[in-house]
């Protein structure tokens, strides 16, 4: 075993890769985009308007010309709310974003003192909606106060944060499934590849001429397997971080399944390419696995939202072991679940390699 | 086991020839590839392996190159046995296989210096670069690469590590005429640095211009070994001189004076020579005769002769 040898070709595999934009598309743009498309069409609130919840305490005429005002600009799907119940409690029901409330003593006070002021509340981590809704409120109030003009009565916003409970959002769920995806992907296309058209054009036989061994070269190509998962992982996470506020927590066990998650699904690749020796037939069969697994092993959604009987089926797929193993590490931090799945893919990463390094052949024999 | 050791190892070996192959068998299921052959390759000399297509050049090379395993018989290089001396033997050779290929993302230097890498020592980038005259592609891809070029590029990888022996297989199949006269420089200065070079092609011109010894194998069998010179004496047929053109009278007397063909097309007329020492007297005869004719042409025999003399089949031909 030389550690040169498989240096010199990892670091050249990732030049090429470096040099092949296709390549380079699929292994780390696309997965990022499908999380932001994803992720975006999962998270937004249905239809253009944002929801406002309104609780009038006040209940005057006044106070209802103000949130027919309110309601008059477009902006906003308006839900009003019962006085006299739990506010904190259906905040965090109702998953509440924005809210406005109307003081019971709104008409007595702008009356009687002059002023009057309505609390807005809001989700600040959704900055931009944040600040629109704010703008829209406050301009209403101007409006508003212009009617008073000549007898000083103002009312005045005032603004409050809302602090909601961190739910798991969409964008939680499917991280980790699409990083596994990713991993999946390009360990089976990867390693197909490789594996036919360099024996097909010749390059295996060439490299078996010189003293590299055969389980140098696929300790390479595997390792090379590791590394661009890692680097995928890197885009993905810093997307998920930047675009989504994502929580990701990387510890060993996220490490553990990454590399054991390629190694199985080199493996496979190395398997299939054994027994369908033709390029375009040996990616057609990675591809009767990839897409199967892809959508049966809760990477889209959860395995939960399917039928029994393909709930079964999802959890023999060593992607689905990946994915909630992933689940579990980086965003859940169940790390009992995930030492679970990082045993379960350890065993098929070891199982795997082992029979695809034994059956690939490395040599025309 | 330490480099002291493997060096001790190469230098008591010295003394053996470059290759030696005895009652070598490849079978596969549905035919026999190689056929019981055996030859010995000297250090230091070019070898040739002559043959047809489907001959069994490629499945011998390729078992010298512990590629494939025998089905029986025994074979060494450099005095390391194939079957067990795998590791050793893949130090000291080098390997142009047919149809070479290689990473097409790299360059010429990326691609030579890759494989250098796989050795304990290499020769450097540049140095093989300029051997085969690639100095102007040094950046560029390979896949960017001609037909020629690539192949020199193949050629520059199998002496990275500086073999004692480098086997190529078909170096110059399809490469434009000036290309392989590139190809055959390289392949002559290898000589004379003192490597023993295998080489299979189907091109006579290569095999004459090159070889020290060629091996002439057909359908898995060895059927003529020797120098070129060796084999057109021994194998080929009688020098022929062909009579242009001749007036009508010089056909009854030239058949006469020996064996002869008329081509039909032009009435050309080949007279085979027994020896060389026959010419004037047909030349004499023929002015006696006023025999009259355009041109005269003094056909050598070649190893296409050979070959054909030897299978009955013909040979791929250099354009
Ligand atoms: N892996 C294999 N399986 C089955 N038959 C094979 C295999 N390799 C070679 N053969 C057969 O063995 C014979 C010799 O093939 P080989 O490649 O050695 O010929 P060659 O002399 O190199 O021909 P060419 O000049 O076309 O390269 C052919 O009939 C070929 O079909
Ligand atoms: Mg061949």
């Amino acid at each position: 075993m030389r550690l040169s040898r498989i240096v010199t070709d990892v670091s050249s595999s990732l030049k090429m890769l470096w040099r092949n934009k296709g390549s380079l598309f699929w292994m780390i743009a696309f997965p990022v985009m499908l999380m932001v498309i994803f992720g975006a069409i999962f998270s937004m609130e249905g239809g253009t308007n944002l929801t406002l919840y309104i609780q009038d305490n006040d209940g005057t005429a006044l106070s209802q010309n103000f949130t027919g005002v309110l309601n008059s600009t477009g902006a906003f799907d308006i839900h009003y709310l019962d006085t006299g119940i739990d506010l904190e409690e259906t905040i965090q029901d109702e998953e509440i974003h924005r809210i406005l409330i109307i003081p019971s003593n709104f008409t007595e006070s702008l009356f009687m003192n002059g002023s009057a002021s309505i609390t807005l509340r809001q989700d600040p981590t959704d900055q931009t909606t944040a600040s629109a809704t704010s703008q829209i409120v406050r301009a209403v109030v101007y409006e508003f106060n212009k009617q008073f003009a000549n007898s000083s009565r103002e009312i005045s916003v005032n603004e409050l944060g809302i602090v909601l409970e961190q739910e798991f959002r969409y964008i939680d769920f499917f991280l980790p499934g699409v990083l596994g995806m990713t991993i999946m992907t390009s360990g089976i296309y990867g390693s197909i590849a490789v594996n036919t058209r360099y024996r097909k054009n010749g390059i295996l036989r060439k490299v078996a001429t010189t003293p590299m061994t055969k389980a140098e070269w696929v300790i390479s190509k595997v390792l090379y397997q590791i590394v661009v998962a890692f680097i995928s992982m890197t885009a993905l996470i810093v997307v998920a971080v930047l675009a989504y506020g994502v929580e990701v927590s990387i510890n060993p066990l996220v490490v553990l399944l990454v590399v054991t998650g390629s190694m199985t699904f080199s493996g496979i690749g190395m398997i299939v390419a054994r027994f369908v020796k033709d390029e375009e037939a040996a990616e057609s069969a990675g591809g009767a696995i990839n897409f199967p697994m892809m959508f049966l092993s809760g990477i889209f959604f959860p395995l939960e939202f399917m039928p029994g009987y393909l709930q079964a089926i999802g959890k023999v797929m060593p992607l689905y072991y990946v994915g909630q193993g992933l689940r579990d590490a980086m965003i859940n931090l169940d790390y009992e679940g995930a030492l679970f799945s990082a045993a379960i893919v350890f065993t098929l990463a070891v199982v795997l390699i082992a029979i695809g390094a034994v059956v690939s052949s490395w040599t025309d024999e | 086991m330490s480099k002291g050791e493997a060096d001790g190892a190469l230098r008591a070996r010295t003394g053996d020839p470059a290759v030696v192959v005895k009652s070598l068998v490849k079978e596969y299921p549905d035919v026999v590839a190689v056929n019981g052959i055996s030859f010995t390759v000297p250090r230091g000399k070019v070898f040739a392996f002559l043959g047809p297509n489907g001959a069994g050049k490629t499945t011998t090379v390729e078992i010298l190159e512990c590629l494939r395993k025998p089905t029986k018989g025994e074979a060494s290089v450099l005095g390391y046995d194939v079957r067990k001396d795998e590791r050793r033997i893949r130090k000291v050779i080098g390997v142009l296989p047919q149809q070479f290929n290689t990473y097409e993302r790299l360059t010429v230097k990326e691609n030579i210096q890759y494989f250098g890498r796989m050795y304990d020592r290499a020769l450097d980038a540049d140095d093989l670069i300029a051997l085969v005259g690639l100095e102007d592609k040094t950046n560029s891809l390979y896949m960017n690469l001609s037909g020629g070029q690539k192949q020199k590029l193949g050629v520059a990888t199998a002496l990275v590590n500086d073999p004692e022996l480098v086997f190529l297989d078909e170096p110059t199949s399809g490469l434009d005429p000036k290309a392989r006269r590139d190809l055959w420089q390289a392949i002559e200065s290898l000589k004379k640095r003192g490597k023993t070079v295998f080489l299979t092609t189907h091109y006579m011109e290569e095999a004459e211009v090159l070889a020290d010894a060629v091996g002439v194998i057909n359908k898995g069998k060895i059927v003529a070994m020797g120098s070129p010179d060796e084999l057109i004496t021994r194998y080929g047929v009688a020098s022929r001189l062909v009579v242009k053109s001749p007036s009508t009278n010089a056909r009854q007397i030239l058949c006469k004076f020996s064996d002869c063909t008329v081509r039909e097309s032009n009435g050309d007329i080949e007279v085979s020579l027994s020896s060389k020492s026959v010419l004037p007297d047909i030349i004499s005869l023929m002015d006696k005769n006023d025999i009259t004719y355009t041109e005269l042409l003094l056909k050598r025999s070649t190893l296409e002769d050979v070959f054909l003399n030897l299978t009955g089949e013909q040979l791929g031909r250099a354009e």
